[in-house]
């Protein structure tokens, strides 16, 4: 059950890196296109 | 605090640690901005440096951490962030080359600057440390030698990233990201302080000795320790213990196992190891008098969950141990409970603590169902793995409202757990200890039988 959870909560992560990074990105630099 | 709330607290402070940087930079009054890509870079290179420096803390065995998470889900979990890390943090300087290939220059260690020297030594570091880490054994690397390497070149990464950052200056310029790295650089520096300090020091201040080491069936033996100069720590049953047998808990060399013995008398632990690899097949050859220092306990697997509930263990081959630690447990306790045992060994002959389980079914109301691989002719018993079908024909009539406690290599819980599933059990009704893969690279495998379920 713990090894589910967990592998929820790495792509959770991942998912709020990407989403925050980019958002980031785009706040300071811009839209890339 | 309730064991859910207190998960619940720890992954409050595993996002704040991860994505405090990421807020800082989004909500902290900030320098101008530069090209979309550049930003992304460094968004990228915090994010992966705040992910790296964190791998220091589901590794450093905390006490209050390991008591509300499976000790093999923090490892499973350290090596799977680990990847995310290493893929995040080299992201950074690639994007930054392809965006302006001029930049390639800093990889020239000789003439570039100091932050980008710093920058590089750390993706060199951390290339190695991800390599020796994935191929160790390949690599032909000893356990001990790794996790030496494994230290330095994880405190050379985060080292040299918090100088490159540092020396760079750009978003670190603003206070509180610039105290935020300082404070988290503090605690990374305090997860290595504890782990190779004052953990073995605490050790060191309570020794055991071994009693007596008796020969098990299947190529196992028990090993009976007993406390000196202290009451014994008390653990529960079904929990795992890292042991340095003699020598100084400083050194590096400790290997994990689970108690075997009964949490009634934590004045006697006991602990069962299979032969497998080059550390266990020596064990038959210790002596009693032996120091050993133990660490631990720590885990979930234990008998917590649902205490009101009927119980079902399912293990294969040395997966037993927590079990036994467990049915022994209640023995003692003069439980009344319904139990079952399935469990799966190659051979007859193979059956670990065979005779006593026949025993403890006088003292218990327990059922063992043994399920061999390769039975003997006249054998009237289950056959194969244990499936889906061997299930069925044995769990009791409230199967659907018990406990669930599975030990054993991955393979063999993932089908069980498929099994149990389709026969409508609750995940949440399930506990699984899964050591192989989870200690993988920590370690010497405990349960290395190939148990590939049918």
């Amino acid at each position: 059950m713990q090894r589910i959870y967990a592998k929820r909560l790495l792509v959770g992560t991942l998912i709020l890196i990407l989403v925050l990074t980019v958002l980031f990105a785009v706040l300071q630099g811009g839209l890339p296109f | 605090m309730k064991w859910k709330t207190k998960q619940i607290f720890w992954i409050v402070v595993y996002f704040v640690l991860i994505f405090a940087p990421l807020l800082i930079l989004l909500l902290a009054p900030r320098p101008t901005g530069r090209t979309f890509w550049r930003e992304l870079s460094v968004a990228i290179g915090f994010a992966g440096l705040a992910l790296m420096g964190l791998q220091f803390i589901p590794t450093a065995r905390l006490p209050f951490m390991s008591e509300v998470f499976p000790l093999d889900t923090l490892y499973n979990f350290h090596h799977r962030l680990s990847v995310i890390a290493f893929l995040l943090t080299l992201a950074h300087p690639l994007i930054l080359f392809i965006q302006n290939p001029y930049t390639l220059r800093l990889l020239n260690v000789f003439s570039a600057p100091w932050r980008a020297r710093a920058g590089v030594l750390a993706a060199i570091a951390l290339i190695f440390l991800v390599l020796t880490s994935v191929k160790r054994l390949s690599l032909k690397l000893s356990y001990e030698a790794w996790r030496v390497l494994h230290d330095i070149l994880s405190v050379a990464v985060v080292g040299f990233a918090l100088y490159h950052i540092f020396k760079v200056d750009y978003y670190t310029s603003v206070p509180v990201q610039r105290w935020l790295w300082v404070v988290m650089g503090i605690l990374w520096g305090l997860m290595m302080v504890y782990i190779r300090v004052i953990k073995p020091w605490q050790l060191l201040r309570r020794p055991y000795e071994i009693v007596e080491v008796i020969a098990e069936r299947g190529n196992t033996w028990t090993l009976n320790l007993k406390p000196v100069g202290h009451a014994g720590r008390p653990f529960r049953a079904g929990q795992v213990a890292w042991l340095s047998i003699g020598h100084s808990p400083f050194l590096i060399e400790e290997h994990p196992f689970s108690y075997a013995s009964s949490d009634v008398h934590p004045e006697t632990i006991g602990f069962a190891i299979k032969e497998l690899g080059d550390f266990t097949s020596k064990i038959g050859n210790l002596q009693p008098g032996t120091k050993v220092y133990i660490d631990g306990p720590y885990g979930t697997f234990d008998l917590n969950h649902h205490p009101d509930r009927n119980y079902i263990f399912i293990a294969g081959g040395i997966g037993s141990a927590p079990v036994m630690s467990m049915l022994r447990t209640l023995a003692d306790r003069n439980d009344e409970r319904h139990l079952q045992f399935f469990y799966g060994n190659p051979t007859y002959d193979d059956i670990i603590f065979r005779e006593e389980l026949n025993s403890l079914q006088q003292r218990l109301n327990l059922d063992v169902i043994h399920v061999l691989e390769k039975p003997h002719a006249g054998w009237e018993g289950e056959t194969g793995y244990i499936t889906k079908a061997v299930l069925e024909r044995h769990l009791s009539c409230d199967y659907q409202h018990c406990t669930y406690f599975i030990c054993g290599p991955l393979p063999m819980i993932e089908s069980v757990e498929r099994s149990l599933m389709q026969l409508s059990v609750s995940r949440s009704d399930m506990h699984e200890l899964a050591r192989k893969r989870a200690f993988e690279t920590t370690r010497r495998h405990i349960y290395s039988e190939n148990y590939k379920m049918a």
